[in-house]
């Protein structure tokens, strides 16, 4: 079947065209500016979200920076922490809120390092006591409490006490070291108190520690007679000391000024000094770079001895010179110091003079340490400030060293003294020497 | 030689070398350390505790590896010429002698060397060449970089 066409004057016919057209275009124009108004709405509306997100990003950045600067700080802190050394528990009795001990201190105090050192010891022949050789015996050493602290970067102290029976079988405790140190830097060093008088080599590195050298005995001219030794071991005062490397050799030195020697050999002058003179010495070390672990150098060291009286009332004129020879490399060790002593009686121009010397060799071999010194002290004869002591002899030393671990040795030596008053040269010693 | 033992020759050859390859020491420091280079005398002065300041003034801080590590027996036998007892007896005597206050401070891996060079800004340590990072500075030896052939710090060919 045929549709009919549609045609719009079959409604109302050429007299309603015009208007209709009028409304339909007035129309659209309406509907055309109505459309253009929503859109300008949308695209404010998009201007002000955009404007919004960009606050927000802004905002969240800031945020992200200080909290990232923020993790930075923790890390740092936690990082402090992390080198501290932990810190004690609290007692559990305390109260809460309370702070006890170190705790309650704003600053830790500083912490020590302390280590003792010891030997006990057999002896068979070697000595005499009361015009007689002294029977075999059993015998302490010395026990030595080294405690060294930093109490700031530069700053540091060491003290050493020694606990040891003496030869009329009374106990005795001394203060053998008590020094503070200052290290401005390589070259530039003090220390205060009282030190180890640095002559040579033996005297300041091994010293009341057994344990650290070879042999059991000390060399002569730094072993103990009747509580004192032929040079001033110990001094109390100020000492500037350094070390600076160039380019063929490296330097080491130490000077100093002491209260120096007290009017009797045997003494040191801790408290106060017996005359208005100083001692002053000083030593120089030289390590040639060519030779490695070989080191050389030269002491001095002057003072105004106090007189004594009544056995001696004039003040004596000290000067000591001594050089050390010194190779320390891999297993081997091979140490020589010579030192001369010479007092000088300005009243009669009377000069006394003391020599010494030694020579040791060892060599390591696995835990042993087989080893030989030669040792010869000569004793100014008729020197009034030693007295009565005399002692003037040769030394030949053959021993062993076993580590049998590695804080403890023991030591078996023989000795073939050549002294006028032994009944017998021939000497053994046995030492046991530990560190803990 | 046929193809099969020359084939086996050359496994074993390189098996060898393998074996026996020289392990570098890099002494490191912290980055911001203004010191790239030290001579061999100035590194064994430093970790033996005799020169303990930095030229600028800082105290140095030696950081050690543990006993029976690689890493240090390298040391021991090329820079303290030693042995573990040895440097026990060394560090303990410098103490005593009242040259140092503290000893060096031991840590124990390369990892860790590096988390402490990275926290202390004057510390010195020595790691396996191997381990090094961007975290750390590598310093020459006498001029010679780690792997170079003229750096001494190493397991095989030591230095006379």
């Amino acid at each position: 079947m045929r549709q009919p066409k549609f045609k719009p004057a079959a409604f109302g016919g050429a007299r309603f065209r015009w208007p209709t057209a009028l409304c339909a275009g007035l129309l659209l124009a309406h509907s055309q500016a109505w459309s253009a108004a929503d859109e300008l709405d949308e695209l404010d509306e998009l201007k002000g979200a955009f404007a919004q997100l960009q606050r927000e990003n802004t905002d969240l950045r800031n945020r992200l920076e200080t909290q990232a600067q923020a993790i930075e700080q923790l890390v740092s802190r936690l990082e402090a922490l992390e080198q501290k050394p932990p810190v004690a528990a609290p007692n559990e009795a305390t109260m809460p809120g309370m702070t006890v001990g170190r705790d309650a201190l704003a600053i830790s105090p500083p912490r020590a390092t302390i280590q003792w050192f010891g030997d006990v010891n057999f002896q068979d022949g070697g000595e005499v006591r009361n015009d007689q050789s002294q029977p075999s015996s059993f015998s302490l050493g010395q026990l030595g409490l080294m405690i060294n602290s930093a109490l700031a970067q530069n700053v540091s102290v060491l003290s050493e006490i020694v606990f040891q029976y003496n030869e009329n079988q009374s106990a005795s405790t001394t203060v053998e070291r008590l020094q503070l140190q200052y290290n401005l830097n390589d070259l530039i060093n003090f220390r205060l108190g009282r030190i180890h008088t640095p002559f040579g080599f033996w005297n300041e590195t091994y010293h009341h520690g057994t344990w650290f050298q070879t042999t059991i005995l000390r060399p002569e001219i730094l072993r103990f007679h009747d509580g004192g030794s032929v040079l001033p071991i110990h001094s109390v005062g100020l000492e500037m000391y350094g070390y600076q490397p160039f380019s063929a050799l490296d330097l080491q030195y130490s000077v100093g000024v002491a209260n120096g020697r007290a009017p009797n050999y045997n003494e040191t002058q801790n408290s106060y000094d017996s005359n208005t003179n100083k001692a002053v010495y000083a030593v120089l070390t030289l390590a040639p770079a060519a030779v490695p672990g070989l080191s050389f150098g030269v002491n001095g060291y002057w003072d105004k001895i106090p007189p004594a009286p009544p056995g001696r009332v004039e003040t004596l004129n000290e000067s000591i010179w001594g050089a050390h020879l010194v190779y320390l490399r891999d297993r081997l060790e091979l140490l020589s110091e010579a030192t001369h002593i010479e007092h000088r009686d300005p009243v009669n121009s009377q000069t006394f003079t003391t020599t010494g010397m030694y020579a040791q060799a060892g060599y390591q071999i696995g835990l042993f340490t087989p080893y030989y010194r030669y040792d010869r002290l000569s004793l100014g004869e008729g020197d009034p400030y030693y007295g009565p002591l005399e002692v003037t002899e040769t030394r030949n030393t053959l021993g062993i060293r076993w580590d049998l671990i590695n804080w403890a040795a023991l030591k078996f030596e023989y000795q073939h003294i050549d002294q006028v008053n032994l009944s017998s040269p021939h000497a053994f010693y046995t030492q046991g020497t530990f560190t803990f | 030689m046929n193809r099969p033992i020359a084939i086996v020759v050359l496994i074993s050859a390189l098996a060898g070398a393998a074996a026996v390859r020289a392990m570098d020491l890099a002494v490191v420091v912290n980055r911001s350390n203004p010191v790239d280079e030290v001579s061999w005398r100035e590194l064994a002065a430093i970790f033996e505790l005799r020169q303990q300041f930095w030229k600028g003034g800082d105290r140095v801080a030696v950081i050690i590896q543990p006993a029976r590590c690689a890493e240090r027996n390298v040391m021991l036998k090329q820079v303290y010429h030693t042995t573990d007892e040895g440097l026990n007896k060394y560090l303990l005597n410098r103490m005593f002698t009242g040259e140092i206050s503290d000893f060096p401070q031991i840590a124990p891996s390369n990892e860790k060397v590096k988390d402490e060079i990275r926290k202390q800004v004057n510390a010195i340590g020595f790691i396996d060449a191997a381990a090094i990072d961007k975290t750390v500075k590598v310093l020459r030896i006498d001029g010679a970089a780690v792997h170079s052939d003229k750096y001494r710090l190493r397991s095989a060919n030591p230095p006379s």
